[in-house]
């Protein structure tokens, strides 16, 4: 509105991973997707909303956040990108319960390793305090 | 391998209805079969567990319904929190007190806890697996 902000589909990507990754940062992931999936018929409705009652507020943030302020509007306005958002916050999910799963099968192949070897194996909570 | 996209039927929804009204009125039983037990402990108690009780037949209905779809899990909890409580509202018509509006109230707003609670918990259990994925690329 107040800037000529051009979205190429470049910045579309990078804005979205940047909150599909804030999103996972804060382990979010759930309730985001919940709450995006169930607003997504009205994104084009809010993004006009966001025009009417936000964009006049945000020149007096400066003009970094009126600039990211105005492609977000225009970027979330397409229904399309918000799929494209839930797509990038699962797939991340996905991504760190593989390496969980990953460092999981990793720490028992090291415990198997051990005992095979002869050493004792390792007590956890209270059964450190086990004297056999 | 994956079916596609996956949505509950009318007969799913109606399942989860039963099954949430079913253990609230296994609570209602209760307390009358076992009024003896019960009028020993403090109403206030009482109404927290029944409270407690509510939520927990939703989540769980909410839940298995939840299960059913691939997307628009909050929705598909909603809408089955709405249908329990308007359900529950008309069985309570038979009943000598009838259903008073503080009731549909709590009702709503348990059975509307519930709701929620079961979609956020199918999705959290299902996020982790490649299944729902795949069932939004077969979607688009």
């Amino acid at each position: 509105m107040y800037w000529d902000v051009e979205v190429t589909p470049e910045d579309e990507d990078e804005m979205i991973s940047k909150i599909a990754e804030k999103i996972h940062q804060y382990g979010l992931d759930v309730a985001a997707i919940l709450m995006i999936e169930t607003v997504k018929p009205l994104s084009f409705i809010g993004a006009q909303m966001g025009r009417f009652f936000v964009s006049p507020f945000l020149p007096a943030l400066g003009e970094n956040i009126g600039m990211s302020g105005e492609k977000f509007l225009q970027i979330f306005e397409k229904r399309e990108n918000v799929e494209k958002l839930i797509k990038a916050v699962e797939e991340l999910t996905q991504e760190e319960e593989e390496r969980k799963k990953a460092e999981k099968a990793k720490k028992l192949e090291e415990k198997k390793a051990r005992i095979a070897e002869g050493g004792e194996p390792e007590k956890k909570g209270w059964r450190r305090f086990l004297p056999f | 391998m994956s079916e596609g996209p996956r949505n509950p039927t009318m007969t799913d929804y109606m399942a989860g209805v039963m099954l949430a009204n079913g253990i609230v009125w296994i609570w209602a039983m209760a307390l009358a079969t076992f009024s003896d037990f019960f009028s020993r402990i403090p109403y206030v108690l009482l109404a927290f567990i029944a409270y407690v009780i509510y939520i927990l037949g939703a989540t769980l209905a909410s839940y298995l319904v939840c299960k059913r779809t691939s997307s628009k899990h909050l929705v598909v909890g909603l809408k089955l929190a709405g249908l329990a409580c308007f359900f529950s509202l008309i069985m309570m018509l038979g009943s000598t007190t009838g259903p008073t509006p503080a009731l549909a109230i709590v009702l709503l707003v348990c059975y509307g806890a519930g709701g929620i609670a079961g979609g956020y918990l199918a999705l959290r259990s299902e996020l982790g697996s490649r299944k729902i994925i795949q069932d939004r690329e077969l979607s688009e």
